[in-house]
């Protein structure tokens, strides 16, 4: 039995995250009827948890739960024993791959979704990554350039509040920063090493953490574990600001726990009518209607509703007449750095110290605009990581020499590659002919592995980290070349890349399918190269972009 | 909600899940009502009642899990692990574990007593304390057993050791004791975070 509604929106958004709170902000601001449709179910505030110690917990934080339930989900540090029902029960939420392909997917299906425990780092790519085909000849340029985003960068920062630090490094744009947060005595010492005796840039990270009161949040009060949640939503997240704007603008109803199944299409007219879901709950199916359609669902989630919509006239998945959708699937390389001791300082870790939810950044140094290229990969990696205290829980021993080495603790450094993963044709997802979530809805099938490139250019970054650690001088310097699975940096994009030629691309420059005039994919699957920045940042400013250019069409009713 | 009823819900409900999914084939639905925790929710206590009595473990394995959770954590200056009753949240941890899990934990204990038997002629807790300082001693520590000739071989004792110590360790950092020893004072907010407060130019 299928409900149908009356009301015909202007625009449904197929999810609430990053991108999804964007569009659902800006259209609804703007006057148009939005409903956002959202997988999962609301989380009040009652369900934050980042003041209560673990001890309180049943089986503090280490519970066997998440091994039963969330076996894939719990691989993510952010999945732990408080928040663990966030994030998807796998086993009600399958996806395949083949058996030497190995590919972690990690999601959230709640109100917010990953923006409710994202890890927050915010960068701009350059030109030198819109227009990595022009500077090295590998893949495709982006059908935009720096300039043509850059404003709405500027828009995002200043909503957001992004902490940070500007240093002119054209590799890694500048913006719209709040004070950034402060470097612990190690990270100072790494900062002006490495830039004396290798010329990179060490920075703070740049954070979407609030260090001054800002668009009515208060600051960050460093109590530490953002993915748990925030009372005083001092970090960035949906709910708490776009979502709220959107309910608030009077013009944007929010339906959670709504597992959209897929767009149905006029045919004859070749314009998408409206989206079926099924309640998560009631498991009742439901067809609402809207003028647009703007998927938000995450890169791949996205991907598998157009798949799941094929018709005759698009019969190998909605909008896929250049057969390019699911393709090009990519994910930052991670799991390449090194870690060591710095033992110039003697501080100790304690538990009642502020705990800044923040690292330190190395600005992406490998084969820039103009500078050498190294003969083993192309394009770059950038690090995350950072130096502090802390406690030596793997000391050696037992008794009370091991509770006073516990104590005594380890002045710790470490720094962790991200490198760009490079689009390839052979990486991609389909639907599975066999699978299904436990809604009915047919599951994906993920074909990924990193290349020689990534690999060549993970062991150079081990290496290079442990020069910079060395360089800092730091001791008992360990290096880690191995990669991690693909999926493990939670950075997917791709599957349905922007491009100018409808046969070779699924999206325009505004995120619309080339095919259909009213169907928009506004979060990661758009990417046409991945960069080594963390993605957020550019999914929230592309989907501003992209709403503001259909906001114009619908004024000249041409939507 | 009591906490017993919370605590017999997830896991009964979890149980009931894994079954129906083997069953049917297809996976049950999760309960689509969020964990909450309400002011005042605490764990712990229901480990300090008066009338606690293992669960998973027997009456030896708790008294073996016991004074070796006293010896690589003794009381000090600060708590041990008896006093945060390191054992009985272990035990209640073991009874929620997969298979292989607590059967790695009881065959670590069991090698205690193994060894001890065949050293001492008597299990661990059945010898004198100073003797099972000394067969940890023996234990503790990296160990590679080299001879002339023969490929090297790793000691089991030190990896038996090591699995008892994490799991101790683990529960008694994270107890309230130990979150105290560890300079936990029960209050998360800090107005800012002040970093490295040395003049410009100090680190050299």
């Amino acid at each position: 039995m299928r409900s149908q509604s009356k009301t015909v929106y202007d625009a449904i958004v197929v999810g609430s995250g990053a991108s999804g709170g964007w569009a659902a902000k800006k259209l609804s601001e703007a006057g148009l009827k939005v409903l956002i449709l959202e997988a999962g179910r609301k989380v009040p505030p009652s369900e934050f948890t980042e003041h209560m110690p673990g001890y309180q917990l049943s089986y503090r934080n280490f519970s066997p739960e998440l091994a039963r339930t969330r076996p894939i989900q719990k691989a993510c540090y952010a999945c732990t024993e408080y928040n663990y029902d966030w994030f998807v029960n796998d086993l009600e939420n399958p996806y395949t791959t083949p058996e030497d392909k190995p590919f972690t997917w990690q999601r959230l299906r709640v109100v917010g979704g990953r923006s409710m425990v994202w890890g927050r780092q915010s960068y701009r790519l350059s030109d030198l990554d819109f227009k990595a085909a022009s500077h090295d000849g590998y893949g495709d340029d982006w059908p935009l350039s720096y300039a043509d985003i850059a404003p709405y960068y500027d828009e995002v920062e200043r909503y957001v509040g992004i902490s940070g630090r500007n240093e002119g490094n054209p590799a890694l744009p500048d913006g719209q920063f709040l004070p950034p947060m402060a470097m612990t005595c190690g990270e100072k010492l790494l900062r002006k090493r490495v830039s004396e005796k290798l010329g990179r840039t060490v920075t703070i990270g740049r954070t979407a953490i609030l260090t001054q009161a800002h668009n009515g949040r208060a600051p960050c009060h460093y109590c530490g574990p953002c993915e748990r949640g925030c009372i005083t939503a001092s970090y960035f997240n949906s709910p708490a600001t776009t979502l709220k704007d959107a309910l608030a603008s009077g013009n944007c109803d929010l339906t959670a726990n709504a597992i959209v199944s897929q767009i149905e299409m006029d045919n004859a007219e070749n314009q998408a009518r409206g989206v079926t879901y099924i309640d998560r709950n009631s498991r009742k199916t439901y067809e609402v209607k809207a003028r647009s359609i703007i998927l938000c669902a995450q890169a791949l989630e996205s991907t598998r509703i157009l798949f799941n919509s094929a018709t005759g006239e698009y019969p190998d998945g909605l909008a896929n007449s250049s057969g390019v959708l699911g393709r090009y699937l990519m994910d930052h390389a991670v799991g390449a750095g090194a870690s060591g001791e710095m033992t110039d300082f003697d501080y100790k870790a304690s538990a009642s110290d502020p705990r800044r939810p923040n690292g330190i950044y190395i600005i992406r140094f490998r084969n820039l605009a103009g500078g050498s290229r190294h003969p083993r990969f192309i394009r770059g990696y950038g690090f995350q990581g950072g130096s502090a205290p802390k406690f030596n829980f793997g000391a050696e021993g037992f008794g009370r020499s091991y509770k006073e080495a516990v104590k005594s603790g380890l002045y710790g450094i470490r720094l962790g590659g991200f490198g760009e993963s490079l689009a390839r044709w052979d990486n991609y997802c389909e639907i599975d002919p066999v699978k299904k979530d436990a809604w009915g809805i047919p599951a994906l099938r993920v074909h990924m592995t990193h290349g020689p490139n990534e690999h060549a250019m993970m062991e150079d970054a081990a290496a290079a980290a442990a020069e910079m650690l060395e360089a800092t001088g730091a001791r008992n310097i360990v290096m880690n070349s191995q990669l991690a699975m693909p999926g493990m940096a939670i950075h997917e994009v791709g599957t349905a890349r922007m491009g100018k030629d409808p046969k070779k691309s699924v999206l325009d420059s505004y995120n619309q399918t080339h095919d259909i005039g009213n169907l928009f994919v506004m979060d990661g699957a758009g990417f046409v190269s991945s960069g080594c920045q963390n993605p957020t940042l550019t999914m929230m400013a592309l989907a501003a972009k992209s709403c503001d250019h259909l906001i114009e069409r619908f004024r000249r009713s041409e939507v | 909600m009591k906490r017993r009823e919370l605590f017999r819900r997830s896991v009964l409900g979890s149980l009931a899940a894994a079954f129906t999914s083997v069953a049917s084939g297809r996976p049950a639905l999760s309960n689509p009502e969020a964990r909450e925790f309400p002011s005042g929710h605490d764990a712990s206590k229901e480990l300090a009642r008066s009338d606690w009595k293992p669960t998973f473990l027997d009456e030896h394995q708790n008294r073996t899990l016991t004074d070796l959770g006293d010896l690589i954590i003794p009381k000090t200056d600060t708590p041990g692990a008896g006093a945060a009753q390191v054992n009985r949240f272990i035990d209640h941890l073991l009874n929620a574990e997969s298979r292989e899990i607590q059967s790695q934990f009881l065959d670590s204990l069991a090698y205690l007593d193994g060894a001890c038997r065949e050293r001492y002629g008597s299990a661990f807790i059945h010898i004198p304390k100073k003797h099972q300082v000394e067969f940890l001693n023996l234990i503790a520590y990296p160990h590679r057993l080299v001879n002339w000739g023969d490929n090297r071989s790793e000691f089991p004792g030190h990896t038996h050791f090591n699995n008892l110590k994490d799991w101790i360790s683990r529960a008694y950092y994270n107890s309230e004791a130990g979150m105290k020893e560890l300079g936990w004072s029960g209050t998360s907010f800090h107005g800012s975070f002040s970093g490295c407060e040395h003049p410009e130019g100090a680190h050299r």
